[in-house]
């Protein structure tokens, strides 16, 4: 739910990634870091396990600035996708404004990515949210590594309302700002 | 009009002028540093205090963090949710409460003062804060932008 503050004319919206362990999550919103002005972006926290792997999640304020005379913040979070850690991503989804679905490409993950879709419907219908209420786009990662399934069987088998979908290497930066352009502008139009 | 599908929360201007009152009052009779209020979601609503030297966005998705992991150990433990949180540092520390409408208030304050002075001044203050929130949950939203299709050429100037 955005937050809509006449007194001082400020949008705020939360925006999730979410989808399986070890996806990319992570990675996108430490590239959003790196290639955006300090004045841009906050400063970026994880709460991750010494291994690295998020454990509660990852937070990034980006302030983008006024749009139609109100200062725009947008909060973006990662879920961590291990199974054992629902607790914490139903959590992060209370009050979502629009999400990013990171979809592992490899083959042998297709599986996976249609639990964490099943999940998150499941987790979002405990807000009395559905995939209709939220604006979401998908994004499929890791397009570099060798084995994985077409672009094809990917809207084929998580996309079946065809929304917005880019495919990403985002240990590179490829196509993560078009993910979030696209998600910031479904935001966005929300609240027209 | 704005969609309710994801209830987005609207605060005019005299409700923040209140919710300001309310917390610039609790600031000043309990001696405390700062007061913030928080939304469910994460997001500031409002802050009162020395909240300049203070990272007020990280404080409130991090404080809304802590608050949903506890509701947690609280199910396990046999409770609904823990409706009170305390954080005790060196030299200062953290009270917390829920709002009814399960909004947070957050109350930073030195260590020189006892959080049981806190904590009364906090309860003193619930009943306004909740009335004060629940207005503005039910005030009739009106959307901000007249036209979606302008945030177009920002975004891209930006990413
Ligand atoms: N080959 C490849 N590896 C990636 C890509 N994106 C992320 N990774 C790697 O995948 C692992 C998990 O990424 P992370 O962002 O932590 O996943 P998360 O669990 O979804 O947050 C890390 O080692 C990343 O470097 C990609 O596009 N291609
Ligand atoms: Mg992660």
């Amino acid at each position: 739910m955005a937050l809509i503050n006449y007194a001082s004319r400020e949008i705020n919206c939360k925006i999730v990634y979410y989808g399986t362990g070890l996806g990319g999550k992570t990675t996108n919103l430490e590239y959003i870091f790196k290639q955006l002005a300090p004045g841009i972006r906050g400063e970026m926290i994880s709460l991750a396990t010494e291994t690295e792997r998020t454990l509660f999640f990852d937070f990034l304020p980006l302030d983008l600035g006024s749009v139609q005379g109100f200062k725009t913040k947008f909060s973006l979070y990662t879920v961590p996708g291990q199974v054992e850690y629902n607790a914490s991503r139903k959590l992060i989804l209370n009050g979502v404004d629009g999400i990013v679905f990171v979809a592992d490409s490899q083959r042998e993950k297709m599986a996976e990515n249609i639990e964490s879709m099943r999940n998150m419907e499941e987790n979002l219908s405990e807000y009395g949210l559905t995939l209709e209420s939220v604006p979401y786009v998908l994004q499929y990662n890791k397009r570099d590594l060798g084995n994985i399934s077409t672009f094809e069987e990917l809207e084929a088998a998580i996309n079946p309302r065809g929304v917005s979908s880019f495919e990403a290497v985002a240990v590179e930066g490829s196509g993560v700002f078009a993910t979030l352009k696209a998600v910031s502008k479904a935001v966005l139009n929300r609240l027209s | 009009m704005l969609h309710r599908g994801t209830g987005n929360l609207v605060l005019t201007e005299e409700g923040i002028r209140a919710i300001n009152n309310s917390l610039g009052n609790l600031v000043m009779d309990s001696g405390a540093k700062a007061a913030l209020l928080l939304d469910k979601s994460g997001q500031l609503i409002a802050a009162q205090g020395e909240t300049n030297a203070l990272d007020t966005m990280s404080l409130s998705a991090l404080i809304t963090g802590s608050f949903g992991s506890n509701k947690a150990i609280a199910n396990l433990v046999g409770e609904t949710e823990f409706r009170r949180m305390f954080q005790q540092g060196q030299s200062s520390s953290i009270y917390m409460a829920q709002l009814v409408t399960h909004d947070l208030i957050a109350v930073i304050f030195s260590n020189a003062i006892t959080v049981g002075k806190i904590k009364f001044r906090v309860d003193q203050m619930l009943d306004t804060l909740n009335q004060q929130m629940q207005a503005m949950y039910n005030s009739t939203p009106e959307a901000p932008f007249r036209a979606a299709p302008s945030a177009g050429p920002k975004l891209s100037d930006l990413f």
